[in-house]
């Protein structure tokens, strides 16, 4: 009897865990990624990740890089550590930039936080994720002309990701919390297409 | 109990806790609908609940000159940025003819959190609570906060952030007051349309 409730034990466990993973093929538990977030925070030796202001300037020649083409698509996430979807998906896009830099990709994280919070909470934020993207907070008097230059039709709610091709074009956008797997199928491709 | 039956009630305890935790991780979601009125389309007359469950029709809460509705949330760090704003708004504009109507559409934020919220915060303007999102949704809202400026006739007028910056020392641009003094002094609305990031309203998954 104590074998079978050891086993409806784990049984019990396995599903607990598995069940958000279940719901979007590539998501984790809150709790889990809370308890992750800890664990990381008490690693003292990782070290606070650099984040520069990115201006109106800086901001365009983000989007331009250049003449296009250019030799990477560009995936841009707006974020704030005050948007709890932002926070939620981060764990995600962590991943993603580890496993897409490799093959191309050039990762931006841009965070609308106020731009006084880029010695403090965007980088203890980022430390805690291992994030090793590059990163920005945007630093401009009207935000409306960055989120029309992106998106006309965006309204500027946060999250919102979008990848641009080689050639400049948006080719993928998702405003709300990113479907990590949608995500990755527009890496694969923007990343096979040259 | 023989030990296939307990294997049995395992194995389907098991695969209900693995539904019912995926229904609840995708209880929630960001996704914003398409925007469905476009400036100078009439919104039609729509009834909410207030914080304590009475109904309220627009017209029943429109001023004579013009009703500002804002979608607002209780955790929004950018909603509640503009909460003495909003509430000097509300203020200002009550003897002018434009009354001011809160509206929360996240289903994270129940009524009697939005409720004690206001009385907190002090926001004496009417709060209704759009269950399902679904005003969000007929009006294609997005984020909070986020303004609707309808004129007397239900017209909408403006569209988009109340001001420029979160900061209110850094603010260079008043547009939504701008647009209130504008139907005010009977001019049309030079620009009926401003942007500002902003937290995205939380739908239920549909």
């Amino acid at each position: 009897m104590k074998r079978l409730v050891c086993l409806l034990m784990l049984f019990v466990c396995a599903a607990v865990c598995a069940g958000p993973a279940a719901a979007d093929g590539v998501g984790r538990s809150l709790t889990r990624r809370g308890a992750q977030r800890k664990r990381l925070a008490r690693k003292p030796s990782a070290p606070l990740v650099p984040v520069s202001l990115l201006d109106a300037e800086g901001f365009k020649q983000l989007l331009a890089r250049g003449t296009p083409p250019n030799d990477r698509p560009l995936l841009i996430n707006f974020w704030a550590t005050w948007c709890e979807p932002c926070r939620e998906e981060f764990p995600d896009l962590v991943k993603i930039d580890a496993d897409y830099r490799t093959r191309g990709l050039d990762f931006v994280a841009l965070s609308i936080d106020d731009p006084t919070d880029a010695a403090t909470s965007v980088p203890k934020f980022l430390r805690d994720m291992r994030a090793q993207m590059r990163a920005y907070i945007l630093n401009v008097s009207d935000t409306e002309p960055v989120i029309n230059a992106v998106d006309r039709t965006w309204g500027g709610e946060l999250p919102a990701t979008f990848l641009f091709n080689r050639q400049g074009q948006v080719v993928f956008q998702h405003k709300g919390r990113i479907n990590a797997k949608e995500l990755r199928a527009a890496l694969d491709k923007v990343i096979s297409d040259r | 109990m023989k030990k296939q039956h307990v294997i049995a009630l395992t194995l389907s305890l098991a695969c209900a806790l693995v539904v019912l935790a995926s229904a609840a991780y995708a209880a929630r979601t960001d996704e914003p609908a398409a925007p469905v009125v476009a400036i100078g389309a009439t919104v039609a007359d729509f009834t909410l609940p207030d914080t304590d469950g009475a109904a309220h029709s627009l017209n029943s809460l429109k001023g004579k000159n013009g009703t500002v509705l804002i979608f607002i949330a209780t955790k929004c760090p950018v909603s509640n940025g503009y909460n003495e704003r909003m509430e000097k708004l509300a203020q200002d504009y009550r003897t002018k003819g434009i009354n001011v109507v809160g509206i929360n559409a996240n289903v994270t934020e129940p009524a009697s959190e939005v409720k004690s919220h206001a009385a907190e915060k002090h926001l004496t303007f009417t709060i209704l609570k759009d269950e399902g999102s679904k005003l969000a949704d007929r009006l294609g809202a997005q984020r909070t906060p986020e303004v609707f400026f309808l004129d007397a006739d239900n017209r909408l007028v403006y569209h988009g952030r109340i001001d420029n910056a979160q900061n209110p020392a850094n603010v260079t641009a008043n547009d939504l007051r701008d647009a209130l003094d504008a139907v005010l002094a009977g001019k049309p609305v030079a620009k009926a349309e401003a942007k500002a990031f902003g937290c995205s309203i939380k739908r239920a998954a549909s």
